[in-house]
């Protein structure tokens, strides 16, 4: 069965299911929001205007405390030491409660990339129709462990009419480039290994087509409809940061 | 008018069924296929046949207590197919993309060939949506039923928009789960 079948297999649903979702009624949420923005300013105001007549009312008020008196000649770690604000100084990091943290050397937007999760079973070996997106069962757990607080490390798998395309090749690169274009951050990585029989040396390069994606990217993935995708975390492929052998590294960065 | 009476027109053969079924669910229907078709001529056209569908199917039918649901899915059907029809060179993009987030929920998208009749295929999908809190639900059934996209569903649950999107990643997934938890195969 596809996915095109199964949507019209959804009119088996139950009606009484199919009436109260007709009937579910919107949350009014349009007043206390309102309510909230208004309070929001009030609070604003009200703290501008006090700090207004602290510096330019009673100045005595803001200086009684010696934390907040800064002296000109001090830097700001000085000023950090003597009691005011301590400052981040390591990338936050999300513990992990199952599996590895991401990947520190490939963050997008100041959020950890995540390589690896929980173990899982061997990747099932299957194929993905056109038009479909397939997500490994770590994938999908790191995902819904982490959300959108952090990136994603995804190593792809294409597939046309059921058949696995080569990473390396023209169909694989073009993809590469429509996903860059739309705002991916893609990798082809290769991996070359030489196997010398006798006098005779043979290289074989293999291709893995690599992701960097955000949350929202891999939830509203734009895939091309004659194509398939199988998307799978780095880790349960390949090891990061092992002495691998993959050797370069042809990024097309946007 | 009440649905049991509309029925009971029906089932009488008495033609002020339709009048009274347009009057009371025309504009529903109508959004309902608009929102699948996104042409408001063949919207109509398909609320029309909708209404043809009903005067036959009732009898054998009874919907006195599903009467809307009946009626929609008519409609549903009808859209679906007339926009798959129209669409025949050029692949709807809303159908497509549906497609696309319904194939994450089949355990193994292969080329094996369907082994559940009907009947099993309802009791999977509707014991799966019986788990679900409401909302879940709702929210499942408004974009897999209703065809009704993300930004509506937003709107009309008063949610955000990546709220939606993600209650239905996690939907799909837990579909998929059961699926093969129940040793459902499709």
């Amino acid at each position: 069965m596809r996915g095109n079948e199964l949507l019209d297999k959804m009119e088996l649903i139950d009606p009484a299911y199919i009436a109260e979702a007709d009937r579910a009624p919107g949350k009014k949420r349009i007043y206390w929001t309102r309510w909230a923005a208004m309070a929001a300013c009030f609070c604003l105001i009200s703290v501008t205007v006090w700090l207004w007549n602290g510096e330019y009312g009673n100045p005595d008020i803001l200086r009684q405390d010696d934390k907040t008196d800064i002296d000109s000649t001090q830097t700001a770690m000085d000023w950090t030491e003597s009691g005011g604000i301590e400052l981040a100084t390591e990338p936050y990091h999300i513990p992990a409660n199952n599996g590895p943290v991401g990947d520190e050397q490939s963050i997008l937007n100041g959020k950890p990339m995540i390589s690896g999760f929980a173990e899982t079973d061997a990747t099932v070996d299957m194929s993905v129709s056109n038009g479909g997106v397939w997500y490994s069962r770590s994938l999908e757990a790191a995902m819904d462990h982490y959300g959108d607080t952090a990136n994603y490390r995804v190593l792809v798998e294409l597939f046309s009419d059921g058949v696995q395309i080569a990473s390396g090749g023209a169909q694989a690169t073009e993809e590469a480039a429509r996903l860059s274009e739309l705002g991916y951050i893609v990798a082809m990585e290769t991996s070359r290994e030489t196997v010398t029989d006798g006098k005779i040396a043979t290289v074989s390069v293999t291709y893995y087509f690599t992701i960097h994606a955000t949350y929202e990217q891999l939830l509203d993935f734009q895939q091309d409809g004659t194509l398939g995708y199988k998307f799978m975390l780095y880790d349960e492929v390949l090891e990061t940061g092992q002495d691998s052998n993959l050797t370069s590294y042809n990024g097309m960065i946007p | 008018m009440e649905d049991s009476m509309i029925v009971e027109l029906y089932l009488r053969r008495d033609e002020a069924a339709v009048r009274e079924t347009a009057e009371k669910y025309g504009s529903k229907l109508r959004a309902l296929a608009w929102g699948i078709l996104g042409d408001r001529d063949a919207a109509e056209e398909c609320e029309n046949d909708t209404y043809m569908e009903a005067w036959n199917r009732i009898p054998p039918h009874e919907p006195r207590t599903y009467f809307y649901p009946f009626l929609a899915r008519i409609a549903r059907n009808l859209s679906l197919n007339r926009c798959r029809d129209r669409q025949r060179l050029k692949r709807s993009a809303l159908v497509c993309e549906l497609s696309a987030e319904m194939e994450q929920c089949i355990p193994s998208p292969d080329d094996l060939e369907c082994r559940m009749d009907a009947d099993a295929l309802a009791e999977a999908i509707n014991g799966f949506l019986g788990m679900l809190n409401a909302e879940r639900r709702n929210i499942f059934i408004r974009r897999y039923w209703f065809l009704d996209s993300v930004a509506d569903i937003a709107k009309r649950f008063g949610v955000t928009q990546s709220k939606v999107k993600t209650t239905l990643f996690r939907c799909r997934n837990q579909l998929r789960e059961y699926l093969e938890k129940e040793g459902y195969t499709l």
